[in-house]
């Protein structure tokens, strides 16, 4: 039977590098890609995906298993991007507006076909309802773990995850 | 919250983008570096604990221990001469390595630099204690008196009277009948 990822953590803040190397083997591809529909921008997501796991490794010694390792992850993850947002002069609001459409004809061109243009509407999505979906795909979350990670209540949180899935739904269904 | 397998089903046919490789080596090394600063602070200071006691003793063994204290000793005192080098490596720095006033008269060539006679002051203060422990290991590998006269005849040859003063010492304690020949003697005592 696989250790928890908090027994993991536990053991890596004792010394263990191995317990580390398992937990990031575990968790590295979804957060990765949690970062990267998140920002739409490799090199910056890069940095950002680096950022939080220097986070876990520095705050080692000061972890306790109050929450789950998850949601400590994607909490750390959040915050770095919503500090980017916040620098890039961008504020987190909910929001009930349409997708953004994109003005690229290539892109819309490319958007006729299925994958491509979920990939456009979800890459449309407001940043906190797109956030809150990546979060719930990527890492399995509950709602009450979205909001937990995202720093907001549960009815944020599910509000913000329904508006996220209606327009995702659009876009497999107009196909 | 109502589930919609279409929606997750198509978002898993997405590409299965993961970090680059560099990028789980540069993570990975952050890791294991963390990890070992916990033990890296007390083996480092104990490594140069050790790298300082291994320079001391390579500087002591090149460096013979003769001119300085034979300079200042009284010439005949085997015994207090020992004592007044594990005094003098006792003694704080400053005092035990006033420079030689003659050697500011010399000619530049003459004298050592002077951050040479302090290295070589240290190296000696570290040094004195174990010039005597030494001293004891020639008694112990000389077989017979008469390899122990040897021993410290040869001392006295090369010059190193300090030590060879020490050793005589302890010979006449360790066999305080034994009568040394005038030619033993000329070879072992110190010339006055």
């Amino acid at each position: 039977m696989e250790a928890p990822d908090e027994q993991l953590m536990l053991a890596y803040r004792d010394g263990d590098a191995g317990a580390f190397e398992t937990l990031y083997a575990r968790h590295r591809g979804a957060l990765y890609r949690f970062v990267l529909r998140s920002l739409k921008d490799r090199a910056v997501a890069e940095e950002l995906f680096q950022e939080a796991w220097i986070r876990v490794i520095e705050a080692r010694g000061r972890y306790a298993p109050s929450a789950k390792f998850t949601t400590w992850l994607y909490t750390i993850a959040h915050n770095l991007l919503v500090d980017h947002w916040r620098r890039k002069g961008l504020t987190l609001v909910d929001s009930d507006e349409e997708p953004v459409s994109s003005d690229n004809p290539a892109s819309q061109a490319q958007a006729r076909e299925g994958l491509a243009r979920f990939l456009q509407v979800l890459e449309s999505l407001p940043p906190v309802q797109r956030e809150a979906f990546l979060l719930h795909e990527e890492s399995g979350m509950s709602v009450a773990e979205i909001a937990a990670a995202t720093g907001t209540n549960e009815e944020a949180a599910k509000s913000r995850l329904r508006y996220a899935l209606m327009k995702l739904r659009s876009a497999v269904s107009d196909e | 919250m109502s589930e919609d397998p279409k929606v997750s089903g198509r978002y898993r046919e997405l590409p299965l983008e993961e970090p680059p490789r560099a990028l789980d080596d540069a993570i990975l090394a952050a890791s294991r570096r963390a990890v070992r600063r916990r033990w890296y602070f007390p083996v480092a200071a104990a490594a140069v604990i050790v790298l300082a006691v291994a320079v001391a003793v390579h500087i002591d063994r090149d460096q013979p221990v003769t001119e300085m204290a034979t300079e200042a000793a009284p010439a005949a005192a085997p015994e207090p001469l020992a004592r007044d080098a594990l005094e003098q490596a006792h003694k704080p720095a400053r005092q035990r390595f006033t420079p030689d006033p003659r050697a500011d008269s010399s000619p530049p060539a003459a004298a050592p630099p002077a951050e040479n006679r302090t290295a070589r002051a240290q190296a000696q203060s570290a040094a004195a204690p174990r010039a005597a422990e030494r001293s004891a290991s020639l008694a112990k590998v000389a077989a017979s008196p008469e390899q122990w006269l040897q021993g410290i005849a040869d001392l006295r040859r090369q010059g190193r009277d300090l030590e060879a003063d020490r050793e005589l010492a302890d010979f006449r304690k360790r066999y305080p009948d034994y009568r040394l020949s005038d030619e033993m003697k000329a070879k072992v005592e110190r010339r006055q």
